[in-house]
C-alpha cells in the first residue's frame, strides 16, 4: 500500500494501532502479525497472528527500517510483530538524549 | 543590612535614573530594593517602572504598603514580589542571590500574551547560564549523588479507546523525574500529540506524592550547558504538555514540587487532592524553574506569586493553591496500583 506522513494504520491481528512518521515512496508490505495492516477506521474480521509475528508492540515507540525508509509511531500497543513482508520491523535505534537537568 | 535598601517610588527612579543603583546592583548579586512608602503618583510609578526592568535587583514591597498604594495595579508592575513578611524571602535571596535575581529579572517579560515557546526558549537560557554559575556548583559540590535506579517502568502509558493515561511510577522516589523518566513521559504525550483521536490525556502520579520534581541525583550530569539548553528545548515535556493542553487533565496530590508543580500546570484541568502541597524549590539550590514553570504557572498565578512561590521555596496548600488558580478542583485523587 502507498504510505504518507500521517497515514494511521491498524492491525487485522491484533489491537496495534501505529501512526507513519516516515514513509519510502513507492509502495510497501507492511503487516501486522502477519497480515496486512489497514487503516484506521476500516471494518476488519479478526484474524490470529501467524507464527512468529507475536511479539507485542508498545505504545509511544518507534519501529523503523533506514533501508526502507519506513518510520512508524505506535499509538495503540498489540500482541503481533510489524513487518514489512515477511521481514520483522525493528525497534528504533534511537540514542536516548544525555542529561540536561 | 546594605544588600537592603529602603525607597520610595521617586527615590528609586532617581537611584536607577542616575545609576547609582544600578552600580551597586551590578557589585552586590542580590540587592534587594524596598519600596517602604505607598505614597506614589501614577506618573512616578510609570516612570519607575519604565527605568527599572533592567535593574538586575529585586524589586519588594509588602502586603501593607500595597494595600495602603493609591495606584496598587501600577505598584504591582513595578515590583517583582509582595510579601506578607519580608523574612520569608530575604533568607532565599541572600542564600543564592544570583538565582533569585535571574529569576526575577527573567519574569519581567512574562505577559499572558507572550507566545509560550518564546517564553520557554528564554527559561531555558537563563536555566543554563545558572547552571554555569558558583551558587549550583557549590549546592551540587555539597550534596552527595545517591543514584537511584529508574524501575522497570518509570511511567506507565495505557491507552482506552479515545482516553491516554500517562502515569508516573517511581513511587520509591515519588516520581522524581530522571532521565529516562522525562523521556518516557514525552513519548506518552507525544502518542496524544500525533493521534487526534485520542481526546482526553490523565497525567498521574502512583505512591505517595504525583511528583517531587526533578531528580536530583541527575542533576548536574549534562555535558555543558549550553547544548543542555538545546537537550532542554527538544526534550521538553512542557511544550508537549503545551501541545496537549486543551485535552490533558492532571490529578495530583500529596507533596508536589518543582516540575511537580510546573508541567500540570500547562494542564487545562488539574485536580488537586485535599492533601496536596506545592511549592517551586529551584532557588535554593542555585537554579530557577526549568520545566516551565515561569510559563504554565505564571500563566495561572501571575507573575508576582509566580515570584513569591519562587523566593520562598515555601510549600502551598491546595486550598491557596485553588483560590489563586493553580489548580482547578480540589477532590480526592487516587494514588494508582500499576504494576
Amino acid at each position: 500500500m502507498q504510505l504518507k506522513p500521517g497515514t494511521r494504520l491498524q492491525s487485522q491481528a491484533c489491537d496495534t494501532q501505529a501512526i507513519v512518521v516516515r514513509a519510502p515512496a513507492g509502495d510497501v508490505d507492511v503487516r501486522c502479525g502477519g497480515h496486512p495492516m489497514v487503516t484506521v477506521g476500516t471494518t476488519v474480521e479478526a484474524s490470529s497472528a501467524t507464527e512468529g509475528f507475536a511479539e507485542p508492540t508498545l505504545m509511544g515507540k518507534r519501529y523503523a527500517d533506514d533501508a526502507v525508509g519506513i518510520e512508524l509511531l505506535c499509538t495503540k500497543a498489540g500482541a503481533s510483530t510489524l513487518s514489512i513482508g515477511g521481514v520483522a520491523l525493528p525497534l528504533k535505534d534511537a540514542k536516548p538524549l544525555p542529561a540536561s537537568d | 543590612m546594605s544588600d537592603i535598601k529602603g525607597f520610595t517610588t521617586a527615590e528609586l527612579y532617581d537611584a536607577v535614573h542616575f545609576g547609582t543603583l544600578t552600580s551597586d546592583a551590578a557589585r552586590t548579586p542580590g540587592l534587594m530594593a524596598v519600596i517602604d512608602n505607598p505614597t506614589a503618583t501614577r506618573a512616578e510609578l510609570r516612570r519607575a517602572i519604565a527605568a527599572t526592568r533592567h535593574l538586575p535587583a529585586t524589586i519588594i514591597t509588602t502586603t501593607n504598603v500595597a494595600q495602603n498604594c493609591t495606584e496598587p495595579a501600577l505598584l504591582n508592575e513595578l515590583v517583582d514580589v509582595v510579601a506578607d513578611d519580608l523574612s520569608a524571602i530575604i533568607p532565599t535571596i541572600l542564600r543564592n542571590p544570583v538565582a533569585a535575581t535571574a529569576g526575577v529579572l527573567l519574569m519581567r517579560s512574562f505577559s499572558p500574551r507572550q507566545s509560550v515557546q518564546q517564553g520557554l526558549i528564554a527559561e531555558s537560557t537563563t536555566y543554563s547560564l545558572l547552571q554555569t554559575g558558583v551558587e549550583f556548583q557549590t549546592w551540587r559540590n555539597n550534596t552527595p549523588v545517591r543514584p537511584r535506579p529508574s524501575g522497570e517502568h518509570p511511567v506507565v502509558a495505557t491507552r482506552r479507546d479515545s482516553t491516554l493515561s500517562v502515569t508516573l511510577n517511581r513511587p520509591h522516589v515519588r516520581n522524581a523525574l530522571d532521565t529516562t523518566t522525562l523521556q518516557q513521559m514525552c513519548e506518552g504525550f507525544m502518542v496524544a500529540v500525533a493521534d487526534h483521536r485520542i481526546k482526553r490525556v490523565e497525567l498521574r502520579g502512583n505512591g505517595p506524592s504525583f511528583c517531587s520534581g526533578g531528580d536530583l541525583d541527575d542533576f548536574g550530569n549534562f555535558d555543558n550547558p549550553s547544548t543542555a539548553h538545546f537537550v532542554r528545548l527538544a526534550r521538553s515535556p512542557a511544550r508537549l504538555a503545551w501541545e496537549l493542553r486543551n485535552r490533558l487533565h492532571a490529578f495530583v496530590h500529596g507533596a508536589c514540587a518543582g516540575s511537580g508543580v510546573e508541567i500540570p500546570a500547562f494542564a487545562h484541568h488539574v485536580v488537586a487532592d485535599p492533601s496536596t502541597t506545592f511549592r517551586l524549590p529551584e532557588v535554593g539550590i542555585g537554579l530557577i524553574p526549568g520545566a516551565g514553570g515561569t510559563v504554565s504557572v505564571a500563566r495561572r498565578i501571575g507573575r508576582l506569586k509566580t515570584n513569591l512561590m519562587m523566593l520562598t521555596g515555601l510549600p502551598i496548600d491546595a486550598p491557596t493553591a485553588l483560590s489563586w488558580g493553580l489548580v482547578d478542583e480540589i477532590n480526592p485523587v487516587e494514588r494508582g496500583d500499576h504494576p
